[in-house]
């Protein structure tokens, strides 16, 4: 694991670093491929989930692994982290953790005779928070909230975090006792939800081979450094997204607040986040603009963890039904007409 | 989209109006091509009243309320309401809003407009109910081109109802009756077309020219007469819808493409005129059949014997075939007297008196039937000894009887000793060459009837039909107390073939219907007579028996002199005899509606009806094919008609479907015809990466319009060729996404 800074200046983050200089899309396309064939060399046959990871890494997200117990969440959050040479730390989230456990403290120095700023495990590029349903919601909160703002305030100073600054939280959904699902507001910070589900059985058979004489992920070999991996961000960022498609990121965000079968609809913020992980995905497929077919693919990732149904859908497992949801979100998206030219007339 | 809105709604103002005025010039240049079938000009101006109305008011609601389908929806109020006022206007309140009774009125206004239509020969006479039935019409179809040319922005179509108003007068006279209004009409409706500045499309505008020149000259050349099926009740069918034949007799007569009747083998030296029934009684002012009640026991095997005919008179036995084909009716066309028949299928009798054969069952339509039936050869000194029979009920003047009538009659018989020296006088008169045969005249003139009404009219204008010499010529032998009753039925018909035995063969046709009076002779019973000039022939008598051989014209052709002795009164003058065998239709007075024209006109408007949503269709995509390649949004236009042609192939295509889901889609339906769809499936691909380049790319200026309007053009053929016929058949003839539209369940895009 990467290490930590030893001395933190107060108020000055790591990597506030103006904002990097988009890559060619050639080799853009290059690292991202190399990153999930080398995420895959642990994860077998969760392609599709390294691939959302990576676009939610790239989107400046927040992701969420939801799943039941040893299908991986924890390896694939590891795996993604150590593809990246940065910063990388770890919280495992228990009932007493406290929320200066996260965001760190300030101790007197008695050499220096001053309040110093211990920073704590958030201050890292990426933040794995394992099992974050089993904290207190006051110490959930004080991790959730400096995701949103992306800094920390410890007595009365700010302190900014890393950029990039992503956190992977996993969850285990069937687990009850003594947790404290996430709650609507809180889960609507994360910018997609994935489940891992279980590998088929040759991916499965591969694993025991793999894992027959060591951990892989100990071989596994950093791909991109954090100056890299902004460069990415920001070619991400680049991608352009139309009018047309915008429209269409708004129209469905719409639909599902006027759907009869949903309480709450998605917020302006999961609209802005469709949109941004849309355009992470556009630059994964080598594209310089976003297609409708972006939002699509994306939808139920982005938005079912954020939805409530109305009255009785479906089995809610831990504060959500996330089939149900899926079923709706793609009706919702079959119903949605595709915009198109709407350029030339506006 | 929202140019398109601004677009619209600016030229809300003024081009609407212009519009407007076009299609009413158009209309009003088409109308006026009916003047080569109507008189005069006054429904013109009634036609003209009524579409200005109507577009004036589409265009003033347009102007205010900002809408085009309000425009619409104005011009069909306005025409309802100018309906009313000029026809209904005391049925309505306030004499404007149509009641309850302005429908009635507006359906026996129809109902009259069919009748003066069915009596009428051309130019007909504009009576109310025409005039009603052309108002209405124009209204209709000013209506329908607002609709189509202001509302549904295809000014093209409008040449569909103007077309119709067009084709009218071709179909009446199945020829192009007006070439200077048609072209008038042709030059507006290019004004139409153009006025549409750059949305010109000349295919369209050639093709619905094309179409209109064909349906005016070639569909009615090229479309079979409507057969006059028994159960139609047109034509000779007439005969079994009414009680009283003679009724209809001159409308049967107008009919311009007579249609076969009958035909028959006769060993008569002359062809037999066939009697359907005998008029002899009077009920008011007409005259009416005798329809005794038909008895069981008066078997057609043995039909009784002719009234007055006495042994003294030379009789000849004559045997008849008759084949009835098309002719209907309940009365059965045989010789007069006739003494058996057999083969009948139905059940008939004969009438007590008359000697008519009627059934109250069956129509004679496919009958077969042999006829025995008595030629009378009385001779004229037996004619002219037969005493007077003036106390015959038959002899009766009808009540009511303007004595101008008597008074005519006695001035042509000065002289006349006899009975039959007045019957023959008098004959002698209708046909010596001051009376004209013709349809039409009674018809203009207001005296298109049989009753005793016309009898005066028709001897001032000296102009009539068969009904008008016969019954006259009854009427007027009453007055001279001479039995007389009018026989209606078939002249001989034509001559078609002479068999080895001598048996003649003729044909008649529904154009061979004929009246005919016989007056009565004591001792000899009745005899024809034959008043009409040129029709049918004189009967001949022999001067005294053995004497004189009868050779009888039959028809023109072959006519031969006749003998008959100049000394005495029978030696009339001989007319041309070719009305058995002319054919009405080559009158050109006799032109008339025909039936089958309304037929031919009914498959025309059916067609048309038919083309109209393939019509439609092409028309759109022409338009959105021309913005493509114009550049006006040419991804958005490229993409919805891809998706809509798909759709009316029976693709399930979604507005929500992106381009690529579309297009994957689609090259799984161009797929199991790889051969015929390869080029298709490769311009799939390049249209959608042009459509998606273009509806959501980096904005840089690049003009792919043209590319884009012909990888469109291939894939549209794929898809085409990928479907079935059948498929493809129906998706042209009723485009789904034109039925959306109608319907309302637009699929306009997302704006």
């Amino acid at each position: 694991m990467n290490s930590f800074p030893a001395k933190f200046e107060p108020g000055h983050a790591e990597v506030s670093l103006p904002v990097a200089d988009p890559m060619p899309i050639e080799r853009f396309l290059e690292l991202s491929a190399e990153i999930v064939s080398t995420i895959e060399t642990v994860i077998d046959g969760k392609r599709e989930a390294i691939q959302i990871a990576l676009t939610v890494l790239l989107a400046e997200g927040h992701l969420l692994i939801e799943d039941v117990p040893g299908v991986g969440k924890t390896m694939l959050a590891r795996a993604l982290a150590r593809s990246v040479d940065c910063s990388v730390s770890r919280i495992q989230f228990t009932p007493d953790l406290l929320p200066a456990d996260i965001t760190g403290v300030s101790v007197f120095n008695q050499s220096d005779r001053e309040f110093e700023f211990k920073p704590g495990p958030v201050f890292a590029n990426i933040v794995i928070g394992d099992e974050i349903n089993r904290a207190s919601p006051k110490t959930q909160s004080a991790l959730l909230e400096s995701m949103e703002e992306r800094q920390v305030t410890v007595d009365g100073k700010t302190y900014l975090l890393a950029n990039p600054f992503t956190v992977v939280a996993t969850q285990n959904p069937i687990e009850m006792e003594g947790t404290y699902a996430l709650p609507e507001a809180q889960r609507d910070r994360f910018m997609a939800r994935i489940s891992m589900g279980y590998p088929d059985p040759a991916s499965e058979i591969e694993m025991l081979r793999t894992r027959a004489t060591s951990s892989p992920l100990d071989a596994l070999k950093p791909v991109i450094g954090a100056t890299e991996l902004r460069s990415m961000i920001a070619t991400a960022r680049a991608v352009y997204a139309s009018p047309a498609v915008e429209q269409y990121a708004v129209a469905i965000a719409q639909a599902t607040r006027r759907d009869s079968e949903l309480r709450l609809g998605a917020s302006p913020r999961a609209t802005l986040q469709l949109l941004r992980a849309a355009k992470a995905r556009a630059a994964l497929d080598g594209r310089e603009f976003v297609l409708p077919d972006d939002i699509n693919a994306l939808a139920i990732t982005v938005l079912s963890h954020r939805l409530i149904p109305s009255g009785r859908v479906g089995v809610t497992v831990g504060g959500y039904s996330g089939e149900t949801l899926a079923e709706i979100i793609s009706r919702i998206v079959a119903e949605t007409p595709v915009p198109l030219g709407a350029r030339h007339g506006d | 989209m929202s140019s398109t809105t601004a677009r619209r709604t600016v030229s809300l103002g003024g081009s609407d109006i212009q519009m407007s005025a076009l299609l009413l010039l158009a209309l009003a240049l088409a109308i006026s091509g009916l003047h080569s079938v109507l008189e005069d000009i006054t429904w013109w101006f009634g036609a003209f009243g009524t579409m200005f109305v109507v577009f004036t008011a589409a265009a003033v609601a347009r102007y205010y309320l900002k809408q085009r389908w309000l425009g619409t929806v104005a011009a069909l109020v306005a025409g309802l309401l100018v309906l009313t006022v000029f026809f209904a206007a005391n049925t309505a309140i306030l004499g404007v809003i149509p009641t309850g009774s302005t429908l009635e009125r507006f359906g026996s206004l129809f109902a009259a407009a069919n009748d003066s239509i069915a009596r009428q020969s051309l130019p007909a006479f504009a009576t109310t109910g025409i005039q009603f039935l052309i108002c209405f019409a124009v209204g209709g179809i000013a209506v329908a081109m607002d609709a189509v040319a202001i509302w549904l922005r295809a000014p093209a179509l409008a040449g569909i109802p103007l077309l119709v108003v067009v084709a009218v007068p071709s179909f009446v006279l199945s020829s192009l009756a007006d070439g200077f209004t048609f072209e008038l009409t042709a030059i507006a409706y290019l004004l139409i077309v153009l006025s549409r500045g750059r949305r010109i499309q000349p295919a369209v505008a050639v093709s619905a020219g094309v179409v209109a020149v064909l349906g005016a000259l070639v569909v009615p050349a090229i479309l079979p007469p409507v057969a006059l099926g028994g159960t139609t009740g047109s034509g000779v069918g007439v005969l079994a819808e009414t009680i009283n034949p003679i009724i209809d007799l001159g409308s049967d007569l107008r009919q311009s493409d007579s249609t076969a009747a009958l035909s028959y083998t006769t060993t008569s030296s002359t062809g037999e005129y066939l009697r359907l029934t005998t008029l002899d009684t009077f009920q008011g002012k007409q005259w009416e059949p005798a329809t005794p009640k038909l008895k069981a026991r008066n078997s057609v095997k043995s039909i009784g014997a002719p009234p007055g005919l006495t042994t003294a008179i030379k009789v000849s036995n004559v045997s008849t075939s008759v084949q009835v084909a098309e002719a209907t009716g309940s009365w059965l066309p045989i010789p007069y007297p006739s003494q058996r028949i057999s083969g009948l299928t139905g059940k008939w009798s004969w009438e007590d008196g008359t000697l008519s054969v009627r059934s109250d069952t069956t129509s004679m339509q496919g009958e077969r039937y042999s006829v025995s039936s008595l030629d009378v050869e009385p001779t004229i000194q037996q004619l002219e000894a037969a005493g007077s029979s003036s106390n015959n009920p038959l002899a009766k003047v009808p009540a009511g009887l303007d004595p101008i009538v008597a008074a005519t009659a006695k001035s042509v018989v000065a002289g006349a000793k006899t009975d039959f020296d007045k019957a023959v006088a008098l004959q002698t008169w209708f046909r010596g060459g001051d009376f004209t045969y013709s349809t039409r005249t009674p018809a203009t003139s207001g005296y298109d009837g049989s009753g005793l009404d016309v009898i005066v009219p028709f001897l001032k204008s000296k102009s009539g039909y068969c009904v008008h010499f016969a019954t006259t010529m009854a009427v007027m032998a009453r007055t001279l107390g001479i039995p007389s009753r009018v026989a209606v039925g078939f002249l001989p018909g034509k001559l078609t073939h002479v068999g080895k035995d001598k048996t003649k063969v003729y044909e008649v046709s529904s154009s061979n219907l004929h009246a005919w009076p016989e007056l009565y002779f004591k001792g000899i019973g009745w005899v024809r007579f034959e008043p009409t000039p040129s029709k049918g022939f004189e009967p001949n008598f022999p001067s005294a028996p053995g004497e004189a051989t009868t050779i009888l014209p039959t028809d023109g052709s072959t006519s031969a002199a006749t003998s008959v002795p100049t000394s005495t009164p029978v030696a009339a003058p001989k007319l041309p005899d070719q009305g058995g065998t002319t054919q009405h239709a080559a009158a050109p007075t006799s032109t008339t509606l025909p039936g089958s024209s309304y037929g031919a006109l009914g498959v025309l408007a059916v067609l048309l009806l038919i083309a109209t949503p393939a019509v439609i269709r092409i028309t759109i995509r022409r338009r959105r094919v021309d913005r493509i390649r114009q550049g006006i949004d040419p991804a958005g236009w490229a993409w919805q008609e891809l998706r809509e042609t798909a759709r009316d192939l029976g693709v399930d295509a979604r507005e929500s479907s992106t381009p690529n889901e579309l297009s994957a889609q689609l090259a799984a339906y161009l797929a199991p015809a790889p051969k015929r769809t390869a080029k298709a499936a490769e311009a799939l691909a390049v249209l959608r990466a042009l459509v998606e380049d273009d509806a959501y790319g980096v904005p840089a200026y690049r003009y792919n319009g043209e590319e884009m309007a012909d990888q469109l053009a291939i894939v549209l053929r794929g898809l085409r060729r990928a479907t079935p016929p059948a498929n493809r058949f129906a998706a042209t003839v009723v485009p789904p996404t034109l039925v959306d539209r109608v319907l309302g369940r637009a699929t306009a895009r997302v704006a």
